[in-house]
């Protein structure tokens, strides 16, 4: 247990004592229609620097805004992003540690073992891959491939307890090594799948299983997005900077990854487009074929009937015959939606309302990308990337789950 | 007042979504030209007009017209909503007087013929109408305790420990080196981007938690939490560049600030100013003081 130095002591209580600069009023102090919009953000820039120039010392606008954030409504939970921010540092920890544990058990258990390398590319394409295939190929591990945004609230699969679980050589564990950096997965499954892969260097796999799981490696590594090689790029530089990984080894299992390709672009007039049919509803077909939602339009009525749809979306899970009217939970009227797989929509309206749902059901509400933006389109590529437009014709992106958005000519 | 375009007006009306309310394009044409004497010169008039929030200004535009269907959809959507914060401003029992008397200001008076308008036509639009209410209920709020505050009797004699007896310094007596740290100290803050200044107000006089200062700047609070350890850093290295400036040896500065903690010079709001639900319980009869706001 560490002490406080006495002079951080002193000066915490020197603060604690200090007298607020100016506590008159003054003619400059703000009134309650600038506060407000200067909490929302809601002021041209030069007026929001006078602004918070003169709150930094008027003890009288801060109390106003104190007692008007402490007013604040609850927000509603917000699902923790903690795989992408909290324990963000436990991916390139965890993969040191898997790669302390290569370094260490891989010589022992296979002293004589050539480099993999050639043998996968060259020796098998000669001797063909059917007659290498007693074994059945074991189910893929889910991944980000076939789940492409696991969701922060969803349990994360559990590694060990997947189906036979894939032995990897050299390169196919170089290869899980240089994939692991996707933000959205938990950290649970990334130290297991690290252990995983620790544990399968000790055996050999059959030749057909290594040509199945390098085909499913490269589909998943290709299906990553540039944000994910970046990441990869960074966990390699901390494997060898951790010196935990034999430099020989390290670009002999990048070598063998396929190089990324960008994220699909979502196709235009198929999944995730919201089209607006003639009666204000806004179809919103996912990629499954069988998943669609629905903006319900304005309803005819009084204001309590047309203030109804607000916050609701329809949900059908037959290919459309059937629809279900479900909350989001979030009180907006929404203008658009994007549904890029099966289990993941997002909503946007106007206010910058913007609203994401991992597994279909569940809906949870993104930070605003601008407190004045009425947003009328979104596209998106998975839970974390998301590209929006509001009137004004502005655009905005995020690759953090809605967290945090930049503005995008 | 500036003036815009008829098409601009009516397109925007339309977007405002104000004949919800059958508000006049006029009624919302005042309204508008009211917000756009905010607008900065130097920006452009009808890409600011497009930032407001249409659909609220219409609803404080048609509510101030007094408008039957705005009211409606006000008193019932908001009004509860002014109530809640006014329960979270103001935790004494005086919350819903506090949201009545805004709500009477809203209503403005009309039928007496008095020139009192309603308060609405102070919204402009560049933030939502809730979190303008709210901050015209922080405002009733704290100006209500500041002026009372004023009119608060001083302590009796023989009353103990109701207010905190100021610490009267003799300032003649100090020891100097206190003076040098409180003097660097205030030169440090003073130095301080006000952003800065902002998060160490918050946090030591407002006594805001880091989550609520994260809420206001938009901020994780682990990122407020660690500005504030910056900034700590800075005035600590401030004030001992300041003392080694006056010729002060490392010891001769812990001494420093050893005495400047131990110094009683300073206000100390804490102690002047008891807890707000401790003075209310002292003078719940203060709704006789006149709100001079």
């Amino acid at each position: 247990v560490s002490t406080p130095d006495p002079r951080d002591r002193a000066l915490e209580h020197l603060l604690r004592r200090q007298t607020p600069a100016a506590s008159a009023d003054t003619p400059a102090c703000a009134n309650p229609e600038v506060l407000a919009a200067w909490l929302e953000g809601g002021l041209d820039a030069p007026v929001m620097a006078e602004t918070e120039l003169h709150l930094s010392t008027c003890v009288r606008c801060q109390a106003m805004l104190a007692a008007l954030v402490r007013s604040e409504p609850e927000a509603p939970a917000v699902e923790p992003w903690w795989p992408g921010v909290h324990l963000r540092w436990l991916v390139p920890l965890t993969a040191a540690a898997a790669a302390t544990v290569l370094w260490m058990v891989g010589p022992t258990t296979r002293p004589a073992q050539p480099i993999a390398e050639p043998e996968t590319k060259q020796a098998r394409a000669e001797r063909g891959d059917a007659a290498d295939a007693p074994v059945p190929v074991p189910a893929p591990r889910r991944d980000a491939t076939t789940e492409p945004s696991t969701p922060a609230a969803t349990p994360p699969p559990a590694a060990p307890a997947s189906p036979a679980p894939p032995e990897l050589t050299d390169n196919e564990a170089g290869k899980a090594l240089s994939a692991k950096p996707e933000r959205a997965e938990t950290s649970a499954s990334a130290q297991a799948r690290s252990g995983a892969a620790a544990q399968d260097r000790t055996r050999e796999a059959a030749p057909a299983d290594r040509d199945a799981l390098a085909k499913q490696e490269a589909a998943k590594v290709a299906s990553r997005s540039n944000e994910g090689r970046r990441q990869t790029e960074a966990l390699e530089e901390s494997a060898t900077v951790t010196g935990a990984t034999p430099a020989a080894e390290a670009p002999r299992a990048v070598r063998a990854v396929p190089p990324p390709a960008p994220p699909p672009a979502p196709a235009a007039g198929s999944a995730g487009v919201a089209g607006f049919a003639a009666s204000g509803v806004a179809a919103i077909p996912s990629a499954d074929g069988v998943t669609r939602w629905r903006l319900p339009g304005p309803e005819p009525g009084d204001i309590a009937a047309r203030r109804s749809s607000e916050g609701m979306i329809d949900r059908s899970d037959d290919g459309g015959a059937t629809w279900q009217r479900v909350p989001t939970g979030i009180p907006v009227r929404f203008t658009a939606g994007f549904a890029p797989s099966a289990t993941v929509c997002w909503l946007v309206g106007a206010g910058g309302a913007v609203a994401v749902t991992n597994d279909g059901r569940t809906w949870r509400r993104a930070s605003r990308p601008a407190p004045d933006a009425d947003l009328t389109s979104v596209e998106a590529s998975d839970a974390r990337t998301a590209t929006v437009r509001d009137t004004q014709g502005r655009a905005f992106r995020t690759t953090d789950g809605g967290a945090t958005w930049t503005a995008t000519p | 007042m500036a003036r815009i375009e008829t098409a601009l007006t009516a397109r925007l009306h339309a977007r405002a979504g104000a004949e919800r309310w059958a508000l006049p394009v006029e009624v919302f044409a005042t309204a508008l030209e009211r917000s756009a004497s905010k607008c900065p010169a130097a920006a452009d008039l009808a890409q600011y007009l497009e930032g407001l929030h249409l659909g609220d200004l219409a609803l404080a535009a048609a509510c101030e017209e007094g408008l039957d269907a705005a009211w409606e959809h006000f008193v019932r959507e908001y009004r509860p909503a002014l109530y809640r914060a006014a329960q979270a401003i103001d935790r004494s029992g005086d919350a819903r007087e506090l949201a009545d008397s805004l709500y009477a200001e809203l209503f403005g008076v009309r039928d007496r013929g008095e020139a009192r308008p309603s308060l609405f036509r102070y919204f402009h639009g560049r933030s939502t109408l809730a979190t303008w209410l709210r901050s015209v209920l922080a405002q009733r709020h704290i100006d209500r305790m500041r002026a009372g505050r004023r009119f608060d009797p001083l302590p009796e004699e023989d009353e103990s420990g109701t207010l905190a007896a100021p610490v009267v310094t003799d300032h003649a007596g100090e020891r100097p080196c206190a003076q040098l740290v409180r003097a660097a100290l205030a030169a440090a803050i003073a130095g301080l981007p006000p952003r800065d200044r902002l998060r160490l107000g918050w946090y030591y006089a407002q006594q805001m938690t880091l989550a609520e200062i994260g809420r206001a700047l938009k901020e994780h609070e682990a990122t407020v939490s660690r500005h504030l350890s910056r900034t700590r850093r800075g005035l600590r290295t401030g004030i001992e560049r300041a003392l080694a400036s006056a010729g002060l040896s490392p010891a001769a500065m812990d001494e420093c600030f050893t005495a400047a903690m131990d110094d009683p010079g300073m206000m100390d709001l804490d102690e002047m100013l008891p807890s707000v639900d401790a003075r209310k319980a002292r003078a719940l009869d203060r709704s006789t003081v006149e709100d001079p706001s």
